[in-house]
C-alpha cells in the first residue's frame, strides 16, 4: 500500500471515531454500535495480517482513550479480535453478506467478553454481568447491521478516491 | 510511551522489508505471525505497565493531540447534530421563543447552583459552623460534545480544557448536583488543552465517599416561610430541612444508577433520604448533591445491605456542566 492510502484510512477512522462518539449516540442511546470494532474486522478480511495488526493496535488504542479507561485494554484485545477475524477468514467464506453478519456480531461478542476480562484482572471493576447480558447482544446485532454497509461504503471510497 | 515508539520502530523494519541481511530473511517472510504477536505481547505490556503505574503520569502528547484532532469535527457534528433536533422538534415561528426559554433554562440552572450555594452557606451558618467550601469557589460552564463510544464506559468530553483552568481530578456539577469528575487523556493526569474527559457518577470506576441526609420537617419561621413560597418544596436539595445521619458510605456508578457500598446491615436508611459527598478523598467537596437513596434491601446473609441511588442528574439529558476549578477557602 502507498502512503496516500494510509493517510486515507487515517482520516477515515478519525472520522468513524468521530461519528461513534456523536451521531451514534443520538440515534441508538442504550445500543451503540461499534463501528471502529466493524472496520477493523473488515480490514481483517481484506488486508494483510502485518498491516492489519499495526491498525488493530492504534484503534485499539484510540478506542482506549476515548473510553477513558487504562491504556492496554483495548489495544490487547482489539489485536486478539484481528487475529481471530483473520483467521476465521480463512476457514470459511466469509465475503458474503450473512457471512459477515455473523462474523461482526461474533466478534462483537467476543470483543467484549476480552475487555471485560481484562477490566476485571488490570484493575477496573467494569459491571461484567450487566453489560454482558444486557448491552453486548444488542451491540451485536446493531453493529452487524451497521457494518455491512459501512463494509460497502470503505470498499466504494477506498475504489473510488484511492484509485 | 518508549515502548510505542519501539513498536513503531520495529514494525516499521518489518514492513518496509529493506533489510537484505540474512537474520532478517527469518522475520521478513514471517511477519504476517511475527508482527502481530509482537504487538500483542507489546499492548500486553503496555497495559501491565499502566495498570500498575496507576494511571499517574502527565499529558501523554500523543493521546492529547488525537483527542485535540477528533474535538474539532466533534464540536460541529455535536452542533450539527443539535441543531437538527432543534429545528427537527419545533416550528419556525417559535424560534425567537425557543432562544429566549434556553436562556432560561440556563439562567434556571445557574440560579438554582447559586440557591444551592446559599442554602449551603446558611446551614453552616445556622449550625455555627466555621467552614465555607463554596466561598470563592469558581466555575468553568462547558457543553458536551462528545459521548463514550460504548456504553459501559460512561464518560463525555467537554469542550473545555487545561487553557480554561481544567485540571484533572476536578469536580464537574450541574444545578441539579454532581456529574462527575475529570479525567485525564491516555492514561495520565494530562488534560488536553481544549477539551477534557469527564468520568461520569454512573461509571463504574467512578466512587465517591458520602453521607446521608434526612428530611427534617421544618417548624416555625421555616414552616411560614414554605407557605410564602420562599422555600421550595420541589426543589432537590435544600440542606436547611435536612439533618445528617450517622450512616456514611461510598457510592459506585453501574451503568444507570448509583449503589451505596459499605454501609453497615443496621444502618437506618429510608427511600428518599439524600445522599450527598462527604468530601473525603479530596476531589468532591463536602455537601454537593450526589442522589436519592431510591432502593434498601437488606441481605439474608452478607454484611451490608444493598442499597440504590438514583442520580439527582439525569445523565441522558445532559448538555452544559460546571467544572469547578476552584473549591474556594479551605476551613479554618
Amino acid at each position: 500500500m502507498n502512503w496516500q492510502r494510509h493517510v486515507a484510512l487515517l482520516c477515515l477512522i478519525l472520522a468513524i471515531a468521530v461519528v461513534q462518539t456523536t451521531l451514534t449516540v443520538l440515534l441508538w442511546r442504550g445500543a451503540q454500535p461499534d463501528l471502529l470494532l466493524a472496520t477493523l474486522i473488515l480490514f481483517a478480511l481484506y488486508m494483510n495480517p502485518a498491516t492489519g495488526s499495526i491498525y488493530a493496535f492504534g484503534m485499539g488504542y484510540l478506542q482506549d482513550i476515548l473510553t477513558g479507561g487504562t491504556v492496554g485494554i483495548f489495544m490487547t484485545g482489539r489485536i486478539v479480535i484481528y487475529i481471530l477475524a483473520n483467521r476465521l477468514s480463512h476457514q470459511f467464506y466469509a465475503k458474503s453478506a450473512a457471512a459477515q453478519f455473523l462474523l461482526i456480531a461474533l466478534l462483537t461478542v467476543a470483543d467484549a467478553i476480552i475487555a471485560a476480562i481484562l477490566s476485571a484482572i488490570f484493575g477496573q471493576s467494569v459491571v461484567l454481568h450487566e453489560a454482558i447480558v444486557w448491552h453486548v447482544p444488542l451491540r451485536a446485532v446493531i453493529t452487524a447491521l451497521m457494518g455491512m454497509p459501512l463494509f460497502y461504503l470503505i470498499r466504494w471510497l477506498w475504489e473510488h478516491i484511492t484509485g | 510511551m518508549n515502548l510505542c515508539v519501539f513498536a513503531v520502530y520495529f514494525s516499521s523494519i518489518l514492513l518496509s522489508g529493506a533489510s537484505s541481511h540474512v537474520s532478517l530473511d527469518f522475520i521478513k517472510y514471517r511477519r504476517d505471525i511475527l508482527v502481530p504477536i509482537a504487538l500483542l505481547a507489546l499492548s500486553v505490556g503496555v497495559l501491565s505497565y499502566n495498570s500498575l503505574s496507576g494511571g499517574a503520569g502527565g499529558l501523554n502528547p500523543f493521546s492529547s493531540l488525537v483527542l485535540t484532532l477528533i474535538s474539532y469535527p466533534k464540536r460541529l457534528v455535536s452542533g450539527s447534530a443539535e441543531g437538527i433536533k432543534y429545528y427537527w422538534g419545533h416550528y419556525a415561528d417559535l424560534r425567537g421563543a425557543e432562544k429566549e426559554n434556553d436562556l432560561f433554562h440556563r439562567k434556571v440552572d445557574e440560579l438554582q447552583m447559586r440557591i444551592q450555594q446559599l442554602n449551603e452557606e446558611n446551614a453552616r451558618l445556622r449550625a455555627g459552623m466555621s467552614t465555607d467550601i463554596w466561598k470563592g469557589a469558581e466555575f468553568v460552564t462547558a457543553q458536551i460534545i462528545g459521548l463514550s463510544p460504548l456504553e459501559e464506559y460512561r464518560v463525555v468530553t467537554i469542550n473545555a480544557g487545561s487553557d480554561a483552568g481544567i485540571r484533572y481530578g476536578m469536580a464537574v456539577i450541574t444545578g441539579a448536583g454532581t456529574v462527575g469528575k475529570i479525567i485525564g487523556s491516555g492514561g495520565g493526569h494530562g488534560v488536553p488543552s481544549s477539551n477534557a474527559t469527564v468520568l461520569l457518577l454512573v461509571d463504574p470506576r467512578c466512587r465517591v465517599d458520602a453521607l446521608i441526609y434526612r428530611y427534617n420537617p421544618p417548624s416555625g419561621a421555616e414552616t411560614q416561610a414554605a407557605e410564602q413560597g420562599l422555600h421550595d418544596p420541589a426543589c432537590p436539595w435544600n440542606p436547611i430541612n435536612w439533618q445528617q445521619t450517622r450512616v456514611r458510605g461510598v457510592v459506585e456508578g453501574a451503568q444507570d444508577r448509583l449503589i451505596l457500598k459499605f454501609v453497615s446491615r443496621d444502618a437506618d436508611l429510608r427511600p428518599g433520604d439524600r445522599v450527598v459527598s462527604s468530601g473525603l478523598g479530596g476531589v468532591f467537596p463536602r455537601g454537593l448533591l450526589i442522589g436519592i437513596v431510591s432502593r434498601v434491601v437488606q441481605p439474608e446473609v452478607g454484611l451490608s445491605p444493598y442499597i440504590e441511588v438514583t442520580p439527582a442528574v439525569n445523565f441522558d439529558s445532559l448538555e452544559e456542566v460546571q467544572v469547578m476549578i476552584q473549591k474556594g477557602a479551605p476551613p479554618p
